[in-house]
């Protein structure tokens, strides 16, 4: 049992273990969700930022790409030497510049032809390049050649490479109108005009404000003119200006209304920003799916946690199943073993009175689950019932007498009840275990055994009787009176017992005394007294090695001794003196009392007990027992018993 | 496009001076060289041979205007207006590139071609040297010239003339006429008419 409990506390412990390790690595799942799901939302912006800063990189070296394929074109242009020829001849100079004033109003002047000729080619390389408008422009904003309008002066700056300063859009084109320096042919420090050109902003454009990768990302150009961004894969011209102290260069995600936006600055071609934006919605959409997988992957991880908890369970369970099983088994086969060799009934009862089990004692059909009054008859089915609830209750084993009809003979049986609770506090579970054992014959050899120790003592008594005839019937007499106060006095069996015993024995001296001093009439001589009280010490020895398992030979002793402490042998008084040796005193002189003598007559029973009543020597207590039984009875009593010694004699 | 490797081909200098068919172009220093080597121009000359429009009078060159009216026209003209109202007229045809009308990198187009599909740079060269020759210009005061054009990075073809003691041309890319001596872009690479053809190299004369 032991080994058991030990090995299903192990089972519980390696249970708990389980569940708490589930639950610590489930709350450890939950914890790093809620951190994974926290930490999403910053690493996307982090993740957002990067990209937008990476892309702004590249964003700027594709505007420098594009500036610089520009740059080739129109540099093609401003640094060719007819036009530096022409201007330099017409422009470095008041007198040009009054010459070309003249030219332009006399289509006759010979000089017209070139200026045409001038004018035509390049208006043909600007076409060739789809530059839509090609102008010169004196630095002071004078028309130079060609023509071309809405120019700012201070648009005019500069002495390298060129400028954006505005934009315009034409059939859904848009067009950047640059600025570039065009200096004489013999210095590059004062420019002595600007090339105006519109530049397409197409094909190669639009590349520029698009990623190959990223196409969750937004481009745009803010010049002080306005926005270059893409709008359907077009590009697009938004006229806007710039705030007053420009944007925020930095390398984090600002929010602007429904973007975040990142920005840098260009200084070539242009004072401007380059801006890198990704919509929330975007964002919020990257957000809620990561926050999904986040999900779902931990819902995944703790599905897995609880089913491997679950195998593990039920693997535990198994295994402790078959091992508990095998123990079982085990202990059944040793308990059927047991069982088998044991002559006793046993069963296993609950405490509603129904049969768990039962052993081959009984044969015949199985009793399992049958309540117990229809296996025994009800009274002592009742009786075993009523004791168990009492059994298990107290948890205090008890055993109980029964008679119990077996194959129509009535048999008696002593059934032992021991508790048992499986579980402390749990006494709705209790069972009782009910051993049945058969003491009908044990009972019939104790009573035949008591009736030949009787039968033994009766001879004695007859034998002492027989030696004084003023004792005959003696001894019957005060069995009777015994009998007789047994029930008001309420008297154990084991008193009566013992009572009954002494009462037979109680003239055995007399067989030691000499005949002669028995029947002796007159007073004893000291001789005599000696030889007398030799006879009861030897009587007293005899009744010692009578081995009744009862007080007899004490009560014997003491029958002698009065409660005031008068009495012999010992003087003792009160409670000193046994319970048995205090009825038997009572009951000894009231049966010699009512007996009449050599000496004298016989007192009445009334007498008898008035006597007694008046002597404090014996207990009044057994004296009143003995008067309750009535007077009339007792004289009845001892009238029969009279007249049977009579007849006797 | 035009190879300029025929450069290195036709590298071989011939004395020019006392030439009458010889005239400066662009400040470069000119070779002659045989009409063979140019083959593209002898092929046109050919075709031109079986297909002359000047000589019909009445073939139609556009709305209300014929071989025989343009050149009555252009033959009441002279000097430096004959040469602008030839250089306009022909200059009104739209410019379309070889591969477009031809399927060709490069094709030299005849009159007759011209007028109906019009063409690109040495086109019109071909054919406003045809109507410069109808109406009696000199051969040998005439130049079709091919050269590079360093503004627009691209190879080009102009009609040199001799008006006087001056040398003009006739472009496709303005209706002015300009000398040959202000036109600073242009780089010569060959020259030619029925008569001679010329290589040309930038140099100093010695």
């Amino acid at each position: 049992m032991q080994k058991d409990n030990l090995s299903f506390s192990r089972h519980k412990k390696h249970l708990l273990l389980l569940l708490a390790g589930t639950v610590l690595i489930l709350m450890t799942a939950v914890a790093f969700t809620i951190t994974a799901l926290t930490e999403k939302k910053a690493a996307l912006m982090s993740s957002a930022a990067d990209t937008c800063r990476e892309e702004l990189a590249l964003f700027n070296d594709r505007l420098a790409e594009w500036k610089d394929s520009t740059q080739a074109v129109i540099s093609s242009i401003s640094q060719e030497n007819l036009f530096r020829v022409f201007i330099t001849d017409y422009a470095s100079s008041k007198s040009g510049l009054d010459r070309l004033d003249a030219l332009k109003n006399d289509i006759n002047a010979p000089e017209y032809e070139f200026f045409q000729y001038i004018q035509d080619v390049l208006n043909d390389v600007a076409r060739m390049h789809g530059i839509r408008n090609a102008a010169l422009l004196l630095p002071d904003g004078r028309p130079f050649l060609g023509e071309t309008s809405g120019v700012e002066k201070n648009a005019l700056t500069g002495t390298s490479n060129f400028r954006i300063f505005s934009c315009t859009e034409e059939n859904g084109n848009v067009y950047a109108r640059t600025a570039t320096a065009v200096f004489p042919l013999n210095s590059e420090e004062k420019p002595n005009a600007y090339l105006i050109l519109d530049v397409p902003l197409d094909a190669g454009f639009d590349k520029v404000l698009s990623s190959t990768t990223h196409h969750e990302i937004q481009y745009s150009l803010l010049l002080p003119a306005g926005k270059l961004s893409l709008s359907g894969g077009k590009v697009l011209f938004t006229p806007e200006t710039l705030p007053a102290g420009g944007f925020d260069e930095g390398s984090f995600l600002e929010e602007h209304g429904q973007e975040f936006c990142m920005y840098t600055a260009v200084h070539d071609p242009a004072e401007g920003f380059m801006r890198a934006s990704i919509s929330k919605d975007i964002l919020e959409g990257r957000e809620a799916k990561a926050k999904w997988d986040v999900l779902i992957f931990a819902i995944t991880v703790m599905t897995a946690i609880i089913l491997l908890a679950l195998v593990l369970y039920f693997a535990e369970t198994a295994a402790n199943e078959t091992k508990l099983n095998r123990r079982i088994s085990q202990q059944s086969f040793l308990l059927q073993s047991i069982n088998s060799s044991v002559e006793n009934g046993i069963v296993l009862m609950d405490r509603r009175g129904m049969v768990l089990y039962k052993n081959k004692y009984f044969p015949g059909e199985e009793w399992e689950r049958t309540p117990l009054d229809s296996i025994f008859p009800a009274g002592a089915a009742a009786t075993i019932i009523s004791k168990t609830g009492e059994v298990t209750e107290a948890l205090k084993p008890a055993t109980i007498e029964t008679f119990i009809e077996e194959n129509g003979e009535k048999r008696l049986f002593r059934v032992a009840l021991f508790p048992y609770v499986p579980e402390r506090g749990k006494s709705a579970d209790a069972l009782s275990v009910i051993q049945f054992t058969d003491i009908t014959i044990f009972r019939k050899r104790a009573i035949e055994q008591k009736r030949r120790m009787e039968n033994l003592l009766d001879v004695f008594a007859c034998a002492m009787e027989s030696v004084d005839k003023g004792f005959r019937g003696q001894t019957r007499k005060m069995l009777a009176v015994i009998d007789l106060i047994r029930i008001p006095l309420g008297l154990s069996s084991d008193e009566v017992q013992t009572l009954s015993i002494a009462a037979r024995l109680q003239g055995i001296s007399k067989l030691f005394i000499p005949h002669d001093l028995v029947v002796k009439q007159g007073k004893l001589t000291d001789e005599e007294k000696a030889r007398i009280a030799q006879a009861n010490t030897i009587a007293g020895h005899m009744v010692q090695n009578f081995d009744f398992r009862l007080p007899v030979s004490t009560t014997l002793d003491q029958s002698g001794e009065r409660i005031d402490g008068t009495g012999r042998p010992n003087g003792l008084k009160g409670d000193e003196i046994l319970a048995t040796a205090k009825i038997l005193a009572v009951v000894t002189s009231f049966c010699a009392m009512t007996s009449p003598r050599a000496y004298r007559a016989a007192y009445t029973a009334s007498e008898a007990i008035e006597t007694l009543s008046s002597d404090r020597g014996y207990d009044q207590t057994i004296v009143a027992g003995l008067a309750h039984a009535g007077t009339e009875t007792l004289e009845k009593l001892i009238a029969a018993e009279n007249i049977e010694r009579l007849n006797l004699a | 496009m035009f190879f300029f490797f025929l450069l290195l081909l036709c590298f071989s200098p011939v004395a020019n001076a006392g030439n009458p068919a010889y005239f400066e172009l662009f400040g470069t220093i000119s070779f002659r060289r045989p009409m063979e080597v140019f083959g593209q121009w002898i092929n046109v000359q050919k075709r031109n041979s079986v297909s002359r429009i000047f000589s019909n009078s009445g073939i139609k060159l556009r709305v209300h205007e014929n071989t025989a009216s343009f050149l009555s026209k252009a033959s009441k003209l002279t000097g430096m207006q004959r040469l602008h109202y030839i250089n306009t007229f022909w200059n009104r045809y739209p410019y379309i590139q070889d591969i477009k009308n031809w399927g060709q990198n490069d094709y030299w187009a005849i009159p007759s071609e011209f007028i109906k599909k019009s063409g690109d740079c040495e086109d019109y060269a071909i054919i406003k040297y045809y109507t410069l020759l109808a109406l009696g210009q000199p051969d040998d005061t005439m130049r079709i010239v091919v050269l590079k054009d360093t503004l627009r990075k691209l190879a080009h073809a102009v009609l040199a003339v001799k008006e006087g003691d001056k040398v003009f041309i006739l472009d496709n890319v303005s209706n002015a006429i300009v000398s040959h001596d202000r036109l600073l872009h242009y780089v010569p690479a060959y020259s030619l008419n029925q008569g001679y053809a010329f290589v040309h190299m930038k140099g100093r004369k010695l």
